[in-house]
């Protein structure tokens, strides 16, 4: 009974010690006020900067929450930004594989701890523009993202009166669906299947949209709908498989995704159709493997692809705020069209110079000019308006 | 003294690498800012732990984390919509009621512990993304709590009480007990099925209160909430020195401690600027190291 008293008063001395430690830790200064409500904090731009560290060292310091290194696109991100950073003398400190808006903040948290200046990230949600951009604020960092578009207004416009908020760059998925349409139309195809993206998905929302203006603006019937699985290949074995059996009329088939093994779904279903090569067009957004093979095979008539260049934009923009060149305090909105790819030639091209870490498409010459005084939002967007097949060619010398 | 030595080595990695982390960041890791950003990263992951020894201290595993933490908050919205109060109350009994299904599978289905919350891992994430394919579920006024306070009374009311439930009271010690040998604890008398069942409604109570601290965090719940919680919880839990085998070498203490260690040296390495391609190698090399040396292998004859 006396030792299990003295266990007792020992525990809840140790108790009260960690409690009394906890609360000092947490008492300490007041640059811990995390309150995220909306509009929350009053910092602005050129008033206290307690995120940065780099006036000693005199170099920016650029915090990279990224997704990670190992795929095309990321690869070629990866190697563009450092080299760019290179180029403009500055630091990168990478935080790679973080895929939930919780893990993004964490990451968001301890790059600011870390001394960044600048943070740039591609939102896991749109939760996370808030939440990553309130952290921002909080510590006087500027922050910028791309590759997608922020779907709820009432977040869009907390983050818009954001005074570090440098860039926000989205995909132009609605006109690039349209044109992906054309291409069919022009083939004659008149009646299509759709395997459309998730409605809750901004970004795909604008997909679909651009499918079916397309389809009205062009002509073309929608037989079928049905909405795509990601990252299950069987799923959309399935839907691809239930078009070709249940309406034999259909010459054509839209595809909101061709990502995370959909493409390559798409085209055994096809191949094992028993249909004449080439007797289904495909208009697939986003690249896949083996898509050379079905542009050569006639069923892939349309596919796009190609976002790197909307990050590498948005960190340039981000840099450039960093480095005191912002000229007005309004987020600069900008978007991309991605490539338009018909042709087994240029699809070719695609894969060999396009989202290849080995090549740099922009040269230092023009990552310099995008980090200078008096900047505005139509210099950046003019570099996102210029990326096209024909830019890639004259960029690898072709 | 070897044990004692492993004992120590938890305690010790942490105070080191805190230390280190102390000495070689020009003051960052010792700023105020960081160290509260510290305690509100490890809170969602620290909660989860506390309840998850439980488990572990009855030789078992709980898998179910990570689903059931994507479950509780998708059904919860469901129900509540933006109510903030009757989200978290649901959240913590949707919680509990995942622990009692996998206590319900693991007993009277006779189904092994980890293999019942393996299902429910994958039925929670399954349902997450179909529910979050179909509607946003923002929950902006929850991020309104996401400060140093909130998480650090929910963090000290959790440990706390989670170290009196399980060293002072029948339902931690019986845990023990039963990891020790079950046989015995049954011949003694002890309701085995019961005082497990009992374990795994704590771990899920403590499921919905990482919950609760997941939406806060987030401002909304996606397909992709509470990923990998389960595995975090279980290299915490490891680092901390927990005893696999549970029994009574089981400390609540590791639930702290190896967090902590979990995410110091996340920090920590960010702050060093590490190259990210090193960066996991680094983690992994440390948490190797640690639980090699730390780990309690041994079954245990008798009760602490």
């Amino acid at each position: 009974m006396k030792r299990n008293s003295q266990k007792l008063r020992k525990l809840m001395a140790l108790v009260m010690a960690t409690v009394l430690c906890l609360f000092t830790v947490a008492g300490c200064g007041d640059s811990g006020n995390k309150d995220t409500n909306q509009g929350s904090s009053e910092k602005t731009p050129g008033t206290e900067n307690t995120g940065g560290d780099s006036s000693s060292s005199g170099k920016k310091k650029i915090g990279m929450i990224w997704y990670g290194n190992t795929d095309a696109m990321g690869g070629t991100f990866y190697a563009w930004a450092n080299h760019a950073a290179e180029v403009l003398d500055i630091e990168l400190v990478w935080k790679l594989g973080s895929y939930t808006t919780a893990d993004e903040l964490t990451d968001c948290e301890n790059l600011i701890s870390a001394g960044c200046d600048g943070i740039y990230f591609i939102p896991m949600d749109t939760a996370a523009n808030l939440q990553l951009g309130n952290a921002c604020q909080d510590a006087g960092v500027y922050w910028s993202m791309s590759n997608r578009q922020i779907a709820d207004p009432d977040i869009l416009a907390t983050c818009e009166a954001n005074p570090y908020f440098a860039a926000r760059i989205y995909d132009n998925s609605y006109d690039i669906c349209k044109e992906m349409v054309k291409v069919l139309a022009d083939q004659g195809i008149t009646k299509v299947c759709m395997l459309s993206g998730d409605p809750t998905d901004a970004m795909m929302m604008d997909r679909n949209k651009g499918f079916e203006d397309g389809c009205k603006e062009y002509g073309v019937e929608i037989l079928a709908t049905s909405q795509l699985v990601s990252g299950d290949a069987s799923a959309n074995v399935d839907s691809a498989n239930n078009f070709l059996t249940l309406y034999p009329n259909m010459e054509g088939m839209l595809v909101a995704s061709g990502t995370a093994g959909v493409g390559e779904a798409i085209m055994t279903a096809l191949n094992a159709s028993g249909r004449e090569k080439g007797s289904v067009k495909v208009a697939a957004f986003d690249t896949f493997e083996g898509n050379q093979q079905a542009f050569e095979d006639g069923w892939l008539a349309a596919s796009c692809g190609g976002y790197t260049t909307e990050c590498l934009v948005s960190f340039l923009a981000l840099v450039n705020a960093v480095e005191g060149n912002a000229t007005n305090d309004k987020v600069m909105e900008m978007s991309l069209s991605p490539l338009l790819i018909t042709s087994a030639e240029d699809m070719e091209i695609f894969s060999q110079y396009v989202d290849n870490p080995e090549v740099q498409l922009y040269s230092d010459d023009l990552i310099k000019s995008l980090v200078a005084p008096g900047l505005t939002v139509e210099d950046y967007q003019k570099v996102l308006d210029n990326w096209s097949m024909d830019y890639v060619k004259e960029a690898v010398g072709i | 003294m070897r044990d004692k030595i492993k004992k120590i080595i938890p305690i010790a990695g942490l105070v080191i690498i805190f230390l280190i982390f102390a000495f070689t960041t020009d003051g960052k890791f010792l700023a105020p800012i960081n160290l509260q950003n510290l305690i509100i990263q490890s809170a969602i992951t620290m909660v989860a732990a506390v309840g998850t020894a439980f488990v572990m201290a009855h030789n078992n595993l709980d898998f179910s984390l990570g689903g059931a933490c994507a479950l509780s908050c998708v059904l919860s919205y469901l129900i509540a919509g933006q109510n903030l109060v009757l989200f978290f109350i649901l959240c913590i009994v949707l919680g509990i009621l995942c622990g009692l299904f996998s206590a319900m599978l693991h007993i009277k289905g006779q189904i092994p512990a980890f293999m019942a919350g393996m299902c429910l891992m994958f039925a929670g994430r399954g349902v997450a993304q179909s529910v979050a394919a179909q509607q946003n579920m923002l929950m902006v006024k929850a991020a309104s709590l996401n400060n140093i306070w909130f998480f650090l009374v929910v963090l000290v009311v959790v440990a706390v009480l989670g170290f009196l439930i399980f060293n002072y009271t029948k339902i931690g010690k019986y845990q023990k007990l039963i990891g020790t040998n079950p046989k015995a604890a049954e011949l003694s008398g002890i309701s085995v099925g019961k005082y497990k069942t009992i374990a795994f409604a704590i771990s899920g109570a403590t499921i919905g209160i990482a919950a609760c601290l997941t939406v806060i965090r987030s401002a909304a719940i996606i397909g992709n909430t509470g990923l990998n919680l389960e595995t975090n919880v279980l290299l915490a839990l490891s680092l901390g020195g927990i005893s696999i085998t549970g029994g009574s070498a089981t400390k609540m203490r590791s639930a702290v401690i190896g967090t902590l260690i979990f995410f110091i040296l996340n920090n920590g390495l960010t702050l060093w600027g590490l190259n990210a391609d090193y960066v996991d190698i680094v983690k992994a090399v440390f948490f190797l190291l640690t639980v090699t040396i730390s780990i309690d292998r041994s079954q245990y004859d008798t009760i602490a």
